[in-house]
Parts: C-alpha cells; sequence; structure tokens
C-alpha cells in the first residue's frame, strides 16, 4: 500500500486515517478545523509532535495565498486581494511514516509582494530559519513557470539549506493549460523536485481533505527526508 | 469641478431618492459617496473613514506629495476590503454595525482577560493591545481606548477581516496617532474565532510575538473558549433582562465604544438583524439626537412607538442605552426597566463596560 514513498500516501483514507482526521474536523460546520496558538488537534497522547517553517513565495497575484487557503481547508477570499504585509497560517496534518502516526505542524509564511519591497523587515522574517520553500506558479500563466528556476536559484541560497516544493495552482483536468505537461516534466527530472498540482477550488465538504491529501504528504515527505540527510551528515561528521 | 475654478465648495447635493457627498482631501483626492435613506452625517462621516482607510495603507506623506499617480493607485488596491467593510456598516441587510464606533462584547470574563491582556502586551513591550473575538472587542488596553474611536474601528475591521491566518504581520499607519511613521499589527489567533493583536514596533518579530501569546495565554483556553460563546448576543448568558425586550444597543459616546445584542439566548439571526435595524434607525434617527441638543432644558428621552414594536432611550452622562420592545410593553413601564437594564449593564465590574 505504501510502496516506494517514505509516507504513506493514501493512509489518510484507510480507517486509521480516517479515524485520526476526525481531530481536524469542526463538527459545526463540514470543514476542517482552524487551530490558533494555544490549539492543537486533540490527537492522542502518543502521537509525536513535529514542526516545521515553510516560506510560501512565486509572483505577486499568481495564488500564493489562495493556495494555502486552499491546504488549511479554509475558503479564499473569492476575489483577489493583495496580503498586506505578513500572513502566517499553521496547518496540522496527520502522516504515516513506516508504522508510526506523526502529527506535522507546517507553519506558512505568505506575505505580500508589495509589502515586501516597501518594508524591509518583512522578507528575512518570512526566511529566516525556513525549512523550506514552497514556490507557487500557475498553470495558467507560462511567465510565473518560466520564472521559477530564476526564482529558486535566488531563494534557495540558505545558510539553513530548506528543501524546495513547487506547487502548480488553478491545475484543472478539463481545461486547456497553458503549462504543458512535457514543461513539467523536464522540470521535474532537471532539478528532481517533484511538482505538485492544486486546483484553488473549495469545494466545502469533507472531500477536501483528501484532494489535498497528497500535496500535504509530498510536502511533510520532503521535510522529514531533509532531516534525516542531516542527521546522516552529522553522523558522519562525527 | 466647475465650481471650484469659481472658488466654491460643492459639499452636498440630493436627488429625490440618493443623496451625494463630495470631498476633497490634502489638495489631493477627491472622495465622492453616494448612497439612498442615508443622512449627509453619516455620508460625510464615512467619507472621512475611507479617507483613513487610505491613509492606513499608504500613509499620509503618499497622498500629500503622490509622485507617482500608477503606484499610488496600486497601493491603494490594497485598502479596498477595508473600504468594503466600510461600506457594509451602512448596510444593514446582513449584519449591524455603526461607523466609528467599537463594538464590544460584556461578559465576565472580561476581568481576568483584561489582566491578562496587560500582562502579554507587556511582554511585547506594546502600549496598544487589544483582545477580539469575531470582530467584537472583549477588551483592551487604556492606550488602545486612547486611540480615536474611528481609528479603532478601522484597526477592528482589519482584524476580523479574514479569520484563516494564525498570526499576522501588517504594516499600517494610524490616521491621527500615527500618519507618517508606520506601526506593526501584530495579530495572532489563540483559539478559534478569538484574536489578540498589538501595534508593535520593530521589535518584537512576528515568531516571537506568537510564542510570547502562547506563553502568555497559556492558561486561559477555556476562559477565551468561555467569552467567545457570548457571541452573538454578545452579552453574557447569565445577564438576564426584561422577557419583553427585544433588543438593545448601548453607547459610549465619549469612549466611543457600543453594545449591540438581541437579548436571545438562541439567536435566528434572521430576526436578530431584522430587529438590530431597527434599533440603529431609532439610533441614527431618534436617539442619537439626544447628544446634540443642549441648552438650559435638555431631553434625556426619547420614545417611538409603532404598530409592531416600541423604542425607548435614557442618556446619562456619556452612556445612552436604546431599548427594543414588544408592543405589547405598556409605554409607562418601559422607562422604569430601561432604567433597571441601564444599571445592570453598565454597573458590573466583572464586565468592564
Amino acid at each position: 500500500m505504501c510502496s516506494s514513498n517514505l509516507v504513506c500516501m493514501d493512509w489518510q483514507s484507510s480507517a486509521e486515517g480516517e479515524a485520526i482526521l476526525q481531530y481536524f474536523y469542526n463538527p459545526q460546520t463540514t470543514g476542517r478545523k482552524i487551530f490558533g496558538v494555544l490549539e492543537k488537534p486533540n490527537v492522542p497522547s502518543s502521537v509525536e509532535e513535529v514542526s516545521y517553517k515553510l516560506f510560501v513565495a512565486g509572483k505577486a497575484g499568481i495564488g500564493k495565498t489562495s493556495t494555502v487557503a486552499r491546504l488549511a481547508g479554509t475558503k479564499a477570499l473569492s476575489s483577489y486581494v493583495e496580503t498586506s504585509g505578513i500572513q502566517k497560517t499553521n496547518i496540522y496534518w496527520p502522516v504515516k511514516i513506516w508504522d508510526k502516526i506523526i502529527l506535522f505542524k507546517l507553519q506558512f509564511w505568505d506575505a505580500g509582494d508589495h509589502s515586501m519591497k516597501k518594508y524591509s523587515h518583512i522578507l528575512p522574517a518570512c526566511r529566516e530559519k525556513a525549512d523550506g520553500i514552497v514556490f507557487i506558479f500557475s498553470f495558467m500563466d507560462t511567465s510565473s513557470f518560466n520564472d521559477l528556476p530564476q526564482l529558486m536559484s535566488k531563494t534557495i541560497q540558505q545558510p539553513e539549506n530548506p528543501t524546495s516544493i513547487v506547487i502548480g495552482t488553478r491545475y484543472s483536468l478539463t481545461n486547456r493549460l497553458e503549462v504543458q505537461s512535457s514543461e513539467i516534466k523536464e522540470f521535474e527530472h532537471k532539478w528532481r523536485i517533484p511538482v505538485l498540482r492544486i486546483d484553488n477550488k473549495w469545494s466545502g465538504e469533507r472531500s477536501e481533505v483528501q484532494e489535498v491529501a497528497p500535496v500535504l504528504n509530498i510536502i511533510c515527505e520532503r521535510l522529514w527526508m531533509r532531516d534525516q540527510e542531516y542527521l546522516i551528515k552529522q553522523g558522519l561528521v562525527r | 469641478m466647475f465650481a471650484k475654478t469659481q472658488e466654491i465648495d460643492l459639499l452636498s447635493t440630493a436627488t429625490t431618492e440618493t443623496t451625494f457627498i463630495w470631498k476633497e482631501m490634502e489638495d489631493s483626492v477627491i472622495i465622492i459617496a453616494a448612497a439612498c435613506g442615508v443622512s449627509t452625517e453619516l455620508l460625510e462621516m464615512l467619507v472621512s473613514s475611507v479617507f483613513q482607510a487610505m491613509i492606513m495603507t499608504v500613509g499620509i506623506e503618499e497622498i500629500r506629495t503622490c509622485r507617482n499617480i500608477e503606484r499610488l493607485k496600486r497601493e491603494l488596491r490594497a485598502c479596498y476590503p477595508l473600504v468594503d467593510r466600510l461600506l457594509e456598516c451602512l448596510d444593514t441587510t446582513s449584519r449591524v454595525d455603526l461607523l466609528g464606533l467599537t463594538e464590544v462584547i460584556l461578559c465576565h470574563e472580561n476581568i481576568s482577560l483584561q489582566a491578562l491582556l496587560d500582562a502579554y502586551c507587556e511582554c511585547l513591550g506594546s502600549l496598544h493591545g487589544c483582545l477580539v473575538a469575531r470582530g467584537r472587542t472583549l477588551v483592551a488596553t487604556a492606550s488602545w481606548w486612547a486611540l480615536q474611536p474611528s481609528e479603532r474601528k478601522l484597526l477592528a475591521l482589519l482584524v476580523a477581516g479574514d479569520g484563516q491566518a494564525t498570526a499576522r504581520d501588517v504594516p499600517l499607519f494610524l490616521p491621527f496617532t500615527s500618519p507618517a511613521v508606520p506601526f506593526r499589527l501584530v495579530t495572532c489567533a489563540l483559539a478559534a474565532g478569538v484574536d489578540v493583536c498589538a501595534l508593535c514596533g520593530p521589535s518584537p518579530s512576528l515568531a516571537e510575538a506568537e510564542h510570547t501569546a502562547a506563553q502568555c495565554w497559556r492558561g486561559a483556553v477555556d476562559l477565551l473558549r468561555a467569552a467567545q460563546l457570548c457571541c452573538p448576543r454578545n452579552l453574557a448568558h447569565a445577564v438576564q433582562l426584561d422577557a419583553g425586550i427585544m433588543g438593545i444597543l448601548l453607547v459610549d459616546h465619549l469612549n466611543g465604544k457600543f453594545l449591540l445584542s438581541g437579548n436571545q439566548l438562541q439567536s435566528d439571526s434572521k430576526k436578530d438583524v431584522y430587529r438590530l435595524d431597527i434599533l440603529c434607525t431609532f439610533y441614527y434617527q431618534g436617539a442619537g439626537m439626544l447628544w446634540k441638543n443642549s441648552g438650559a432644558s435638555k431631553a434625556v428621552e426619547s420614545y417611538w412607538c409603532s404598530e409592531y414594536h416600541k423604542c425607548h432611550a435614557m442618556q446619562q452622562g456619556n452612556t445612552l442605552l436604546c431599548v427594543l420592545y414588544a408592543a405589547a410593553v405598556p409605554t409607562d413601564t418601559m422607562r422604569h426597566i430601561t432604567k433597571q437594564s441601564f444599571k445592570i449593564l453598565t454597573t458590573d465590574k466583572q464586565m468592564c463596560w
């Protein structure tokens, strides 16, 4: 079932996964629960929690904020509004790695492009000690995809050696996409980074969790792998 | 424009249904507002609030000495959501709100929350802090209350804006207190629906503020949840008002705050909005006038009686209580009930009115 992946990719739809996911829903609405800084999902205390910081990068208006909203299971604004300042969203996500359930606390740091240029403290605050960088492009905007390599080489240079994650928004199976799948394949091969796909349309039902599960699982897996590599390196140094 | 060349100021104009307000700000921008069924005075307030929202977003200097108009226009786009929310304050069909005044919740947890908020702000090194549940203020620091009412209103609308973020760091200007030097509005969602916000300088960072929030409020989860449960009544469930009361609007003119409650334990939101809308109309068109008259014989009460409801307002000092009654309540007992309710609402120290 878990095949070659480190993270069990369809665990969330298994009976065990469904049972754990109950702690992530809001019983009053059908959607997911939002957790304040004083709260966390009520999972069994045996479940280990790990926390990561992710910086969301991508050009203005491409859908950074709505991608984070989609991953969090909340409804994004229907019309485009530029984010002012920093918007940080904590997303809790349970993952099964080998035979262990681990609770990931993913902290997404998203900032408005304009505020970033105007106020110098914003970009450093977002990048500081980031464990991963999420690059967002749109399947309906070729330039956003073509600009990725440049954006990536500019952003990745950081002492923490953050892992890179690429998400393409406005993905659709029915509409014609501006960015072709052959280009994606080439990119994935060259950079050795999987390109994740998301449509940003919020269904408002429980099925949304299953829709974003693959994306969250892969994000968690890459963060986990980065830690493992770090541990191995540390071991070698000693 | 024609009037301007003749050195005449055009203030307002009215057609049979619509009122237009026209105002030039800082010799730089002209704001025009049009509305039906809204008083000129309220529309003027809207226009100045919109201008303040603009200052909040880009700062006064940018508007006064605009070098690049296209850039300014682009920058001002960030204030559209705020302007939309200001416009919603005049549209009472979905939610009732008052322009320029801070909406508060009166609950018994407030006194404990006030102490926690003061401690949190001290840790952050901030004077201005506020605790908000679903867009309504639970408690705020003394300096927060010392801000201009319309500034506070804009900040409250900004915080209530979108509920998904766990923490935010929004650079902004304060239209009256600091129109040229930006502050950082640092907000943190403590529990679902409850946010704590503070105006900070360059430090602490957002990550530090979030960490501090988790530390300072750690023991307060139950308090916050209990306080949050007061919505949408906005009033502690333990507070019993007369059964004939269908809604109350309590306004503090000096401190710029108000409490709006449908007096229902189980809320039927549609009916509630309708009732609260009547109260607001009563406030705007009748009771609110009580502030204005002065002189030898000062009116302190106001009555409205219609087929289905009755309204009564009573003013004491800076505070005005408007009450919506069922039509069955005898007109002469309204006064007694209002007086009693006034006392219940304003003298309970735990609720911190």
